[in-house]
């Protein structure tokens, strides 16, 4: 079997898709392949929050296909697979961060994962008081929750929305140092932002979205050496659209 | 399922809704049958004293509102709770069959219209000395079946108003779903009365409205049929078929909606 085809782990062909009568992506392509840590990158409303709406199978797709984890379509199996964080969402207020956690556990087992120890040692990480309701969470809090959860169960494909929203300077770099050992380990990362410095040094790979269309995706490595840094890519390539 | 099924009961326990439910349907029941319960009417120098079979027959339909009261609630507040704003996108994304999410809520919901059904019971006790149960008038047969084929409505009820909820927000929910009951209620009179028609044909505009309307949830059969039931007697096994297939429709609804949480109302209103 062609090993980049075993290899691949999302991809996106000419996808497009409407919220209502507005066009929100189009003919979106893209591929991530195992152990790649992948940046969305673009302006506000440039669309990568609908592309990874789509990609979960939370928006319906007009047009395209998309396949992961050699499905698909999204199901509760698969599911079982990928963490995700979304940018703006709260758990169910009336739980603690322990119980929520150990709620997702029951779902989401990894195979040779202790949940207990994980869920005690993401607690402690993520630096979440577990007993509290997350009702009482602070918006930092929350967010932190919401990530923990992302990574919980030991996931193939992880997708964060905007996960620095919310976070301070020292769990953003604790955050950093958390996704290279995923990544070392082999789990594969989609992470959409706009910080682009913090994109720099985190992925691998970066993917230019802008109106809904995705207008370059390159190894971060080679944007750097082309164009200095992946904000002047980036400047230089929407200037260019 | 089993885990998602206590989820929403710690949802119902920290919400308080069973101390509410147990508060509102003790008040409610004891009141109204302590109430009704040797009260004396005279109407036109008639002079009637309400006894033990009268206060059962009321209390049913005290039962009945509380009942209603828990099931709209649940339905336009506590069903909708994971599926709504942002937060569907987590619930979305749990490794979990979509199929499973009615059929908890219907559980839950289920739950607390038992607690409100042994309220009931009990408070038939409470006014009229719990001796009575073992008497030859207390209608056991007919309190099961009418608790049964309410919660059965109410478990269709709850889900639509769901359902409601989350495609056009919970405050206009509230407004439609009151007015729809209004309307059926209103709607399943005149069926009753065209139906009667020695004239009734189906070719004819009372003819068709009489096909169309027994198509619908028997929403405006269910006084008709909740009443008969409370005497003892039966009622159709059409219309207890017609509730079971509207409950599998609007299941099968409710699970197309949260298929695609993006297209959910985020917003109150």
């Amino acid at each position: 079997m062609n090993q980049s085809l075993t290899d691949t782990v999302l991809k996106l062909t000419n996808v497009s898709a409407y919220y209502g009568f507005t066009k929100a992506i189009e003919s979106v392509s893209f591929e991530l392949k195992k152990g790649q840590v992948v940046g969305l990158i673009g302006a506000n409303g440039a669309g990568k929050t609908t592309s990874l709406k789509v990609l979960l199978g939370m928006l319906k797709p007009a047009t395209g296909t998309i396949s992961i984890l050699g499905m698909s379509r999204c199901s509760s199996r698969l599911f079982k697979r990928i963490g995700f964080a979304p940018e703006d969402a709260t758990p169910p207020e009336y739980l603690t961060a322990r119980e929520y956690l150990v709620f997702l556990s029951k779902f989401r087992k990894g195979e040779n994962i202790n949940s207990v120890q994980q869920i005690e040692e993401f607690l402690t990480w993520f630096e979440l008081d577990p007993d509290k309701l997350v009702r009482k969470y602070s918006k930092g809090m929350r967010r932190r929750l919401i990530l923990a959860q992302a990574f919980l169960g030991k996931p193939d494909l992880i997708v964060l929305d905007e996960p620095l929203n919310g976070l301070d300077p020292m769990m953003i770099l604790k955050l950093r140092d958390r996704l290279k050992l995923y990544q070392k380990q082999g789990t594969t990362i989609l992470y959409s932002s706009h910080i682009l410095t913090e994109l720099e040094q985190t992925c691998s790979d970066a993917v230019i979205m802008h109106r809904g269309s995705v207008i370059h995706q390159d190894s971060v490595e080679n944007l750097v050496k082309q164009f200095g840094s992946v904000e002047k890519a980036f400047s230089a390539k929407i200037g260019a659209a | 399922m089993w885990a998602l099924f206590l989820e929403n009961c710690r949802y119902v326990l920290r919400s308080k809704m069973v101390v509410l439910v147990i508060l509102f349907s003790t008040l409610v029941h004891l009141s109204g049958l302590k109430l009704i319960n040797h009260l004396t009417v005279s109407i036109q120098e008639v002079v009637t004293v309400m006894g033990p079979k009268e206060a059962i027959r009321v209390g049913f339909y005290i039962q009945l509102f509380t009942a209603l009261s828990i099931a709209s609630v649940y339905g336009v507040w506590m069903a909708p709770y994971a599926h709504r704003g942002e937060r569907s996108l987590l619930t979305h994304v749990l490794p979990v069959s979509k199929v499973y999410f009615p059929l908890c809520y219907g559980l839950c919901c289920g739950l607390l219209l038992i607690i409100n059904e042994v309220i009931l019971l009990m408070s038939f006790g409470w006014v009229m000395g719990f001796s009575f149960y073992s008497s030859d008038i207390f209608p056991w047969g007919s309190l099961i079946k009418t608790c049964m084929f309410q919660t059965l409505c109410l478990e269709v009820l709850m889900l639509s108003l769901a359902l409601s909820s989350l495609v056009v927000g919970q405050i206009n929910t509230v407004f439609l779903g009151a007015t729809s009951l209004f309307v059926m209620q209103i709607l399943g009179t005149f069926s009753h009365f065209f139906s009667k028609d020695p004239k009734f044909s189906l070719f004819t505009f009372k003819g068709l409205f009489v096909f169309v309307y027994e198509k619908l949830p028997p929403i405006g059969d269910f006084i008709f049929d909740f009443n008969l039931l409370s005497k003892g007697e039966s009622v159709s096994f059409e219309n207890l078929g017609l509730w079971l297939i509207w409950w599998l429709i609007i299941c099968f609804l409710f699970v197309i909606k949260i298929r695609y949480p993006s297209n959910i109302r985020g917003s109150e209103g």
